[in-house]
């Protein structure tokens, strides 16, 4: 740790009133590794600021034309390093080898009891959760050969609820998965049982454990540091999702539901906790 | 444990890590068993400068995506808005001060009433979307002339930052050359007025 946050006004002010001859000027704190930090306060006027900033440049730069430093004397940090990230987990394996094509081929399985869509849904969410860019990418397939909308992909990858209807089967298995992910359980599982059966329900359940078990596995022994949820999050923007989760609220059939013996309050209460919790689980 | 700061302080003045790589560190370092510690006392509660990106924006490991375990702040709320908790900055007489042997010249930290920084860190908070504009203000102040010298001095000062959090080092490979210019660059300072460090700049 270390700097100073500067009172720039404050010590302008004191500095004017106690030494008349004393202009603004510059306010470094000087770094025993041979350097300089500015610390601004949040509110600083730019405009001194700049002006101080530049007394300070020439400073510096009359400090090094003094010392007359040859380049070969220099630091070989003329510009920013390129990063290379190698890991040193000895258990990096190349994507041949077997468990990697265990887990990748783990993400392509149908799921009994779950339409192409659930399957997506979950796939999304577990993928995002885990930050796996592979399990990401498959998911994202999945989910557009299942004609899952665009905003809900784009909310899902920013980990955020979409805007599915709250009574809505889609709701059902994203609240699920939400539940099983971020409480390890089904603690209100009545709406998903309604709406999935006990088959879909139990299918949900194993479908979340076994993504999650590959995503695991793919971020081990497979690094990738592509984040492929950020294009897709850039589909929507923040305040367009906001007006579909509303609209989707507002549009919520009540008859639908209670033909399929869904307890509607109870579903509603359920989908509004997951949807306040959503945004934190990730 | 590991503690990380993802905006260096004084140690390498300012210098932000790439983000991928710090993402990679923080994968590691779980992958270890390890928790992890994010520091952001300097460049945390929204001093970073970048984009809140649909969260809130406080923290640099927030903006980058960085998920540590827990992550420290401190110093906005105790010197960067609403009351200074305590602190001084002496014109003159520092020299006297050191002759004295007072603690006083611990001089990066503020520090003071723990009410006074609970009410500062809520009333930042409630700020804080308003603050960004104005640290986004205050890089565009800072970066095109610290830029510039990087350049005019022919790498001779490094020089990086970002938001309201910013630094240059001196790029000679020998610490005596750059603790020699340190020497001069404090003189030059103190010639032009400033408050000079020469002849004391002590914060308690």
């Amino acid at each position: 740790m270390g700097g100073l946050i500067f009172d720039f006004e404050l010590v302008r002010e004191t500095a004017v009133a106690s030494t008349p001859s004393c202009h603004a000027g510059v306010l470094p704190y000087f770094v025993p590794v041979g350097g300089f930090m500015l610390t601004p306060r949040y509110d600083d006027d730019p405009a001194l600021l700049t002006s101080a900033v530049e007394d300070l440049a020439q400073c510096c730069l009359e400090v090094v034309n003094e010392m007359s430093w040859a380049t070969d004397d220099l630091l070989p940090l003329s510009k920013p390093a390129e990063v290379t990230i190698t890991s040193t987990t000895t258990t990096t394996t190349s994507a041949s080898e077997p468990i990697v094509q265990e887990a990748l081929q783990e993400l392509e399985k149908p799921c009994e009891h779950l339409s192409d869509r659930d399957r997506a849904i979950v796939q999304l969410n577990t993928a995002y959760f885990h930050r796996c860019a592979q399990a990401w990418s498959v998911a994202a397939k999945h989910a557009r050969i299942a004609s899952l909308e665009d905003e809900a992909i784009a909310a899902l990858a920013r980990g955020a609820a979409p805007p599915f209807a709250p009574t809505s089967r889609d709701a059902a298995v994203h609240a699920s998965t939400v539940s099983l992910l971020r409480n390890r359980g089904l603690s209100r599982s009545e709406s998903a049982l309604a709406l999935l059966g006990a088959e879909g329900v139990a299918s949900l359940v194993q479908l979340v454990g076994r993504q999650s078990s590959s995503a695991l596995t793919l971020n081990v022994f497979d690094l990738s540091s592509d984040q492929p949820w950020e294009a897709d999050a850039a589909l929507l923007t923040d305040a367009e999702l906001s007006a579909l989760v509303a609209m989707a609220g507002a549009a919520d059939d009540a008859d639908v539901c209670l033909q399929h013996g869904c307890d509607m309050d109870e579903a509603m209460l359920a989908e509004k906790e997951a949807a306040e919790v959503a945004p934190e689980l990730y | 444990m590991v503690l990380f700061e993802p905006q260096w302080g004084s140690s390498v003045a300012s210098t932000p890590w790439p983000p991928q790589l710090l993402r990679a560190y923080v994968t590691e370092a779980k992958r270890r068993g390890l928790a992890v510690i994010c520091d952001e006392v300097m460049c945390g509660l929204g001093r970073h400068g970048q984009d809140a990106r649909g969260a809130t924006g406080c923290f640099l490991t927030e903006c980058w995506d960085l998920r540590p375990d827990a992550v420290t702040f401190g110093k906005s709320i105790g010197g960067g808005a609403g009351h200074l908790l305590s602190g001084a900055i002496l014109l003159t007489g520092a020299s006297q001060l050191a002759q004295s042997s007072r603690t006083a010249l611990q001089s990066h930290t503020y520090a003071g009433s723990s009410a006074r920084a609970l009410c500062n860190g809520a009333a930042l908070l409630n700020r804080l979307t308003s603050l960004r504009s104005n640290v986004q203000a205050v890089e565009r102040a800072v970066k095109p002339t610290l830029d510039k010298l990087r350049h005019d001095s022919g790498g001779r000062v490094l020089t990086q930052g970002q938001g309201a959090l910013w630094g240059g080092l001196f790029a000679h490979s020998d610490l005596a050359e750059r603790t020699a210019a340190n020497v001069a660059l404090k003189k030059k300072c103190a010639e032009r007025g400033a408050v000079p460090a020469s002849r004391g700049a002590a914060a308690p």
